[in-house]
C-alpha cells in the first residue's frame, strides 16, 4: 500500500466533501478518479498530498517521493524555464551540476529546450502545463497526483503525456488522475475510484466490454457483447454501411448509473 | 516527503529578485539619491550663500583664502584686513561683517556668528590640523574683551558637526524604515503571490512551511542588505570624493554598528510578520488589507523618529524614550533616540535583548499563521482568529 485515506471525513464549512471515506493506492498501479465537479476531486489529492489535513480518520503516506500535479496551473511566471526546473531539481536535493543536467534531461524528453532561457509567462498555455507536469516528474516520485493532466494540451502532447504515463507504470509508479476524458480514463486506468456523496465507489474495467456501439450513417446503436455479430450482420444486410464499432465504456456507465441511484435515493 | 529546503529557497528569493531589472534601478535610484543628498547641500549652499566677507587681524587673508579654494561647491569667500580688533569688533558691531578672524595666544579663533560658508572654512581649518584647540582660558579672555559680539566657535564648528550628525542620523532613520517597509512588502508579495497562483501547494510537497517562510525571509534579507551595501558604498564614495573626507567622520562606527543591528532587528521583525500576514490574504488586492495594521505601526514609528529629529525635550522626549523599548518600534526609535544623545548603555543592551528575545516570539507567531493559512482561501479572517487553529476551510 502506497497511500490510503482510512474512513476520512472532510468538509468546507457546512458542506460535507467526504464522509468517512476509504481509498487504496497500491504500487505500480494507474488510478482514475472519477466524479462531478466539486465533489471532493482535488480536495481527495490535497489530503493524500498533506496539503490539508483530515477533521476525521486519517491518511496513510507510505510513499517515498510524490509528485503533485494541481488543477491550477502555479509556476513562478517570470522565471526562465531551465532555471525553474533546475530550483524544482535543487529542491529535490540534487546539489552541483546535477539540477542542470536533470533539467537538459526532462527539457529535452518534453521538446522544451528551445524554451529553455524563455520566461514561463511567454509559454503558450500548453507549454506551461508541459513545465508543471515535467517538475512532478522530476526527482523520480513513486507517487504522481495528476489534476487534470490533458487540459491545455494539444493531441500531440496528450500523446506524449500518455506516453509517459505508461512509462511511469512500467517503472512502478503509481498516478492517481482525474480526467473528464472517461472513454480513454478507462483504457489506461487500472482501476477507477468514483466519488459520489463524499464515498469512494471502486470499479475495475473487466476483461470483455459489456457493450459495444455501433455507428453508421442512421446513428448510434448499443448491443451486448453477445449479440454484436448479430446486430451487424444485421445493419448490413440492410443496406446500412457500419462506419465504426467500439467497446462501450463500463466505467461511464457505471458512473451514470450511480449518480442516477444516489440522485433518487437522496430524492427519497 | 518534503524537507525544510529552506537554503535553495533563499537563493531562489535572492537570485531571481536580484537578476531583475527593477531591482537594479532601484539601487541606482537610491545611489543617485544617495549622491544628491551629498553633494546637493554643497551647491544650495553655493546658490544662497555666493559670497562672504570676513575680516581678519594678524591673520593673511591670502593663507585663509588658500585653504577655502580647496573647499568643493562653497560660495565665494572674501577675507578683508583689519589692522586691529577694534576696527573689526566696530565692523562686526555695525553689522557690516558677520565676524573675523583673529589670532590670540598663538591660537586662531573666530569672532562673530559664522553662517554656513564661514563653518566649512573652519572645519576645513580644523581638519587639517592647522590650529588646535584655543584653552578655555584664552576663549575666557576673548568673550570679556569682545562683549559686543558673541564667540561662537573656536576652532571647529560644533555647528556643522552637530547638523551633519543630526542629518545623517535622520537619513539613516528614513533608510531604516524604507527598509523594513519596502521588503516586508516584498516578501508579503512573494507570499500572496505563490498562494494566488496555488504554486504553494506544489512547493509544500518538496519543502515544509517554516523552510518556505525561512526561505523568504533570508533570501529578501540578503537582497536588502546588497542594496544597503551598495548605496553604503556609493555614499562613502561620495563624500570621500566631495570633501575629501568620510561621512562617517559624523557618525562614530558605534552609531553605524547600532544602525545595522537595529536594521538587522528590524527587518527580522517586520519581514517575518508581514510573510505571517500576507499569508491571511489569498489575493494580491487583498494584501494591502491584510497588512494595513502593520503598515500602520510602521508609520507611527517613522512619525516618532521624525519627531526625535526636532531633539525635542520634557514629555515628548520620554515617550521617544519608552517607544524605543516596544517591538517593531524599537528598532527605529531606538536608532533615533542618538538625536537626544542615545540610550544608555545598559538601557541599549537591555532593549537589544528584549527585541532578540520578541523575534523567537514574532518568527513563531508569523510561521503558526503562515502554516496555517497558506492553504486557506477563506476571506481575511477577524484579527481575533490569527492565532486560532482553523478548523474548516473555504472550498478551493
Amino acid at each position: 500500500m502506497l497511500a490510503a485515506l482510512e474512513k476520512v471525513s472532510f468538509g468546507y464549512g457546512d458542506h460535507q466533501v467526504l464522509d468517512e471515506a476509504n481509498l487504496a493506492l497500491g504500487r505500480g498501479q494507474v488510478v482514475g478518479l472519477l466524479g462531478l465537479n466539486g465533489s471532493g476531486k482535488t480536495t481527495t489529492m490535497r489530503l493524500i498530498a498533506n496539503i490539508l489535513q483530515p477533521v476525521k480518520g486519517s491518511v496513510r503516506r507510505e510513499f517515498r517521493k510524490l509528485g503533485y500535479l494541481p488543477e491550477e496551473r502555479g509556476l513562478y511566471r517570470k522565471m526562465v524555464v531551465g532555471r525553474y526546473l533546475e530550483f524544482i531539481a535543487a529542491l529535490d536535493g540534487l546539489r552541483g551540476r546535477a539540477p542542470r543536467l536533470e533539467a537538459v534531461e526532462w527539457m529535452e524528453r518534453f521538446g522544451l529546450q528551445v524554451y529553455a532561457k524563455s520566461r514561463i509567462d511567454v509559454l503558450s498555455k500548453g507549454n506551461q502545463q508541459k513545465v508543471q507536469l515535467v517538475s512532478t516528474l522530476m526527482g523520480h516520485p513513486d507517487l504522481l497526483l495528476w489534476d487534470e493532466p490533458f487540459s491545455g494540451l494539444d493531441a500531440l502532447n496528450q500523446e506524449l503525456l500518455v506516453e509517459v504515463l505508461k512509462d511511469s507504470r512500467e517503472r512502478g509508479v503509481t498516478i492517481l488522475l482525474s480526467t473528464h476524458r472517461i472513454e480513454d480514463l478507462e483504457s489506461w486506468a487500472d482501476s477507477h475510484y468514483m466519488l459520489v456523496d463524499g464515498h469512494f465507489y471502486s470499479y475495475r474495467p473487466p476483461e470483455r466490454p459489456a457493450h459495444y456501439s455501433i455507428d453508421t450513417a442512421q446513428g448510434t446503436t448499443t448491443v451486448a457483447a453477445a449479440d454484436l455479430s448479430q446486430a451487424v450482420a444485421r445493419l448490413t444486410a440492410s443496406g446500412q454501411v457500419v462506419r465504426q464499432v467500439r467497446a462501450e465504456s463500463g466505467l461511464a456507465q457505471t458512473f451514470k448509473t450511480l449518480l442516477e441511484e444516489k440522485t433518487s435515493h437522496g430524492a427519497q | 516527503m518534503a524537507r525544510s529546503n529552506a537554503r535553495v529557497i533563499a537563493f531562489r528569493e535572492f537570485g531571481e529578485r536580484a537578476g531583475r531589472p527593477a531591482f537594479w534601478l532601484t539601487t541606482l535610484f537610491g545611489v543617485l539619491l544617495m549622491i544628491a543628498l551629498i553633494i546637493g547641500p554643497g551647491l544650495l549652499q553655493q546658490l544662497t550663500h555666493p559670497a562672504v566677507t570676513v575680516g581678519s587681524v594678524g591673520v593673511p587673508p591670502v593663507q585663509l583664502e588658500r585653504l577655502y579654494q580647496g573647499i568643493p561647491h562653497q560660495g565665494k569667500l572674501v577675507v578683508k584686513p583689519f589692522s586691529s580688533n577694534r576696527l573689526a569688533r566696530s565692523q562686526v558691531a555695525s553689522g557690516h561683517l558677520p565676524g573675523y578672524f583673529v589670532r590670540t595666544n598663538g591660537r586662531l579663533a573666530f569672532v562673530g556668528r559664522p553662517n554656513s560658508t564661514i563653518d566649512t572654512l573652519i572645519a576645513q581649518i580644523n581638519r587639517r590640523a592647522l590650529l588646535r584647540r584655543v584653552a578655555p582660558a584664552a576663549l575666557a579672555a576673548i568673550a570679556r574683551a569682545q562683549r559686543a559680539t558673541q564667540v561662537l566657535l573656536v576652532p571647529l564648528s560644533p555647528t556643522t558637526s552637530f547638523i551633519v550628525r543630526s542629518a545623517s542620523i535622520y537619513v539613516l532613520g528614513l533608510v531604516l524604515f524604507m527598509l523594513v517597509l519596502m521588503y516586508g512588502m516584498l516578501i508579503g508579495m512573494s507570499v500572496v503571490e505563490e498562494k494566488e497562483t496555488r504554486h504553494a501547494e506544489t512547493l509544500l510537497t518538496r519543502v515544509t512551511a517554516d523552510g518556505l517562510l525561512a526561505g523568504k525571509i533570508i533570501g529578501v534579507g540578503a537582497l536588502a542588505f546588497l542594496q544597503l551595501f551598495i548605496w553604503g558604498v556609493a555614499a562613502s564614495a561620495t563624500f570621500a570624493a566631495n570633501g575629501g573626507h568620510l561621512p562617517f567622520n559624523a557618525l562614530p562606527a558605534s552609531d553605524l554598528g547600532l544602525f545595522l543591528l537595529c536594521a538587522i532587528i528590524g527587518y527580522a521583525q517586520y519581514g517575518s510578520i508581514f510573510a505571517g500576514l500576507a499569508a491571511r490574504a489569498s489575493r494580491t488586492s487583498e494584501l494591502n488589507q491584510a497588512t494595513t495594521p502593520l503598515a500602520m505601526i510602521v508609520m507611527v514609528g517613522y512619525v516618532g523618529s521624525a519627531l526625535a529629529a526636532s531633539h525635542p525635550t520634557g514629555v515628548m522626549a520620554e515617550v521617544l524614550h519608552v517607544m524605543a523599548f516596544i517591538p517593531f518600534w524599537a528598532p527605529i526609535l531606538a536608532f533615533a533616540l542618538l538625536q537626544l544623545g542615545g540610550l544608555p548603555w545598559w538601557q541599549l543592551l537591555l532593549d537589544i535583548a528584549l527585541q532578540l528575545a520578541v523575534i523567537v516570539w514574532i518568527i513563531r507567531f508569523s510561521a503558526d499563521i503562515f502554516r496555517r493559512r497558506l492553504l486557506d482561501y477563506r476571506a481575511l479572517a477577524h484579527p481575533r482568529r490569527w492565532g486560532r487553529r482553523s478548523g474548516k476551510l473555504s472550498p478551493p
